[in-house]
Parts: C-alpha cells; structure tokens; sequence
C-alpha cells in the first residue's frame, strides 16, 4: 500500500477540495506531481467535491414500519421496567440492609429495658369508726382497673368467723394472683382486729390503722 | 403543560442517550429522526442496493439502543459510537452472506463494458455509475472508509475511532483508495490518458 506522510495527506485533501488542477499555482503543481500524477489528481478531485449529493444510492428514506416495530419493541421494554426490575447500585443496597438491621436491632433493645409494673389496682380503707358501715375495698379503682377486678367487702359488726366472712366476699374477678393474695392477707388482718377490738372505736389506734392500710 | 416539555430537538446526541436510558421514548424518537435516514442509507450504499436487508439492519442496529442503552461509552461521541455499531453490522452481514463474492459474479460481466464517453460527453451520472461498480469490487474495509469519508463526511479522527485504527492508518489508507479509484476513473477523462 502506497504511503503518504500525516501532514502530505492534509494538504493534499487541503487542495483537492479547494482547487481544481489548472488553479493550483506553479508550486503547488510541482508539489502535487510529486505525490500523484496530473490525471490522478483530475479524478480525486470530483470525490473530494461534490460525492455526497452525487451517488444514486443516496436519499432513500426508512419505511414507517421500522419506526411501528420500534415502538413496539420500546413499549416492550418500558413494561418490563417496573419497580423490581430498576437496577439498584450495590451502596444502595447494602445501606438500605445495614439501616434495617439496625432498626430491628433498635427495636429489640427496647424490648429488653426494664419496665415498672405499676399494679392497677389497689385497696384504701377510708374508716372503720363505725362497726356497721362496711369496709370498701378499691373504692377508687379507675374504670380500666375495675373491669378487670372489683370487690365488695362486708365487714359484719359482730365477732364472726374468718369462715362465714368468706361466704360474703364477692369476687368479681380473681384473674390476678397476685391481687387474690393481698387480698387475703388484708381480710385476715381485717379480722384479726375487728375480733380483738369488737365493738369499739379504732380511730385512734395508729397499730392498727397500719395494719389496715395495704399499699401497693 | 408546554411550559414542562422538553425540547429534544435542541439536546445533543449523548443527552438523548441519557434520556433514553431511564426510558425516555422522546428522546429516542429524536435520534431515530435524526440518524435513520442517514444509517439507512449507509447500509443500503454498502448493501449495493439491498433496500430490504438495509431496513433490517437499520431496525437491528437502533433495537440494540433500545434493548441496551447503557452500552453507550459516554466518553466517545454518540455519532461515532453509533456508527461503529453500524460498521460492525455490515462486516458481519458481508462475512455471513458472503456479499461480496456473491456480487462480484453479478457485476464481472458489467465492468468490462466498454463506455461510449469522450471529454466532452462526460456524464456526471455515468461516472457515478461507475464509481459505484468500482466500489462495489473492493472489501468492506475499504467499502465502509469511502463511505464514512466521503459520504458520511466525517473526520480522519472519528473514522479512526469507529475502524478502530490510527489516524495515520485511515489516512495512508483513504490516500491507496483515492489514487485506485482515480486510476479507474480517468477513463471519463480520455485526453487525460
């Protein structure tokens, strides 16, 4: 294959488009003789001018059917693209894995924080200054505590048997152990004192208050 | 609405790629209008005529930007890039059809007519008749250089992108094929002879 050095090339293309041969000067004559003949740079010079809008090849134009299956085919591809098919990069999922677990990892911490069980019930003994009235346990249990337990206590003014008393306590829910054991160390406590001090006042008996009085 | 749409016509090439790559079917029907009529006709140029098999080509080569734009190197020009696709498509058709032999059968008993022509009958649309055929004889390498230089009229450097050569090469070589055709050629020039 014949050669032709970079800058030769240049301005031989320089020229070809530019001038036809009986235009170049004497220089440019001599110049071009020495890299192709007078003949050969006459018919180099019509590619180099007006090729483009020449060839009968040229100027044909696609048919609407081209486009129609393109379409098709892109709508195709749009379709499949839906929201499992969009393609992640890896930092972005390894981020949305580590925020995950460290969530999980948060939530089942809190789980394990020790927590105050603050007893929904509980038991006040306003007084026992008259023998007849009864003695009312959870008189002021909330609503939400008393659907789960409430209780009735009649204290009978007469010395009676830990026993009989039992008969008369009416349980409504005894869902809570723990609740059915203070219970019953308050009612037997309860009548441990109305047997000693029966028939008398315990208003000023401070033992004894105390010992009526179960906090929670 | 006017107010948000997009003007494609004014975006350049690799916007369009972007564009298309989260699936942007405006900016695909931009590069169609812009490069079909100018693909298609470089496949049917170096199809010798097959107007059919150049729309094939045609589809095949912007299904691939459908199918897989992401493919595109943002560092090369799109026009390049799509021209080496391009280019690729017609050596494999020429290898798998063997084109070129099949033609060649087809015009040997053409070229040897003679041509009735002096200097002062020369004819325009014979000597690109003639530079067809003369063409036609020559391997797809050399084929698809003609083409891109002097149909296409692209750079000596973007030439050497989609060949895949140096710019030295495409020139050495666009250099042999201009001095062959122009001996071929001066026929049309008889006082020339």
């Amino acid at each position: 294959m014949e050669t032709i050095s970079n800058t030769d090339f240049d301005r031989l293309e320089k020229l070809l488009k530019t001038k036809r041969f009986d235009e170049l000067d004497t220089a440019e004559k001599e110049w071009v003789k020495a890299v192709l003949s007078e003949a050969e740079y006459i018919a180099m010079v019509p590619l180099y001018t007006s090729l483009n809008n020449d060839l009968s090849y040229a100027a044909i134009e696609p048919t609407s059917n081209t486009k129609t299956a393109l379409d098709k085919a892109f709508a195709a591809k749009a379709k499949g693209r839906g929201l499992f098919q969009m393609k992640m990069p890896v930092y972005q999922s390894v981020a949305a894995a580590l925020i995950l677990f460290f969530v999980g990892f948060g939530m089942n911490n809190r789980r394990n924080v020790e927590t105050r069980i603050v007893h929904d019930t509980f038991q006040v003994i306003k007084y026992i200054t008259k023998p007849e009235n009864a003695v009312k346990m959870a008189a002021n249990v909330p609503k939400h505590a008393a659907k789960r337990a409430r209780q009735l206590i009649t204290v009978p003014t007469q010395h009676v048997a830990p026993d009989e008393i039992s008969d008369k306590v009416e349980t409504v829910s005894e869902s809570n152990p723990e609740f059915a054991r203070q219970q019953e160390i308050a009612m037997t406590n309860i009548y441990r004192v109305l047997n000693e001090k029966n028939g008398s006042s315990i208003g000023g008996d401070t033992v004894l208050q105390r010992m009526m009085v179960t906090v929670y | 609405m006017a107010l948000f749409k997009k003007n494609y016509d004014t975006k350049s090439d690799e916007e369009l790629m972007s564009l298309l790559t989260h699936g942007g079917q405006s900016a695909f029907d931009e590069l169609y209008r812009r490069y079909s009529k100018p693909l298609l006709n470089f496949f049917y140029r170096l199809l010798n005529g097959d107007r059919q098999k150049a729309e094939d080509l045609l589809q095949d080569l912007f299904l691939k930007i459908i199918e897989k734009p992401e493919s595109f190197d943002g560092n090369k020009k799109f026009n390049t890039w799509f021209y080496t696709l391009a280019s690729n498509m017609i050596k494999n058709e020429y290898r798998s059809r063997q084109i070129r032999s099949e033609h060649e059968k087809e015009t040997l008993s053409t070229s040897n007519e003679p041509f009735e022509l002096n200097s002062e009958s020369f004819d325009k649309s014979l000597f690109n008749k003639r530079l067809e055929t003369e063409l036609d004889k020559m391997d797809v390498e050399m084929r698809t250089l003609f083409d891109l230089r002097f149909v296409e009229e692209m750079s000596v450097k973007q030439i050497a992108e989609i060949m895949d050569c140096k710019e030295g090469t495409v020139k050495s070589r666009l250099f042999y094929l201009t001095k062959q055709l122009s001996k071929k050629l001066m026929v049309y020039k008889p006082e020339l002879n």
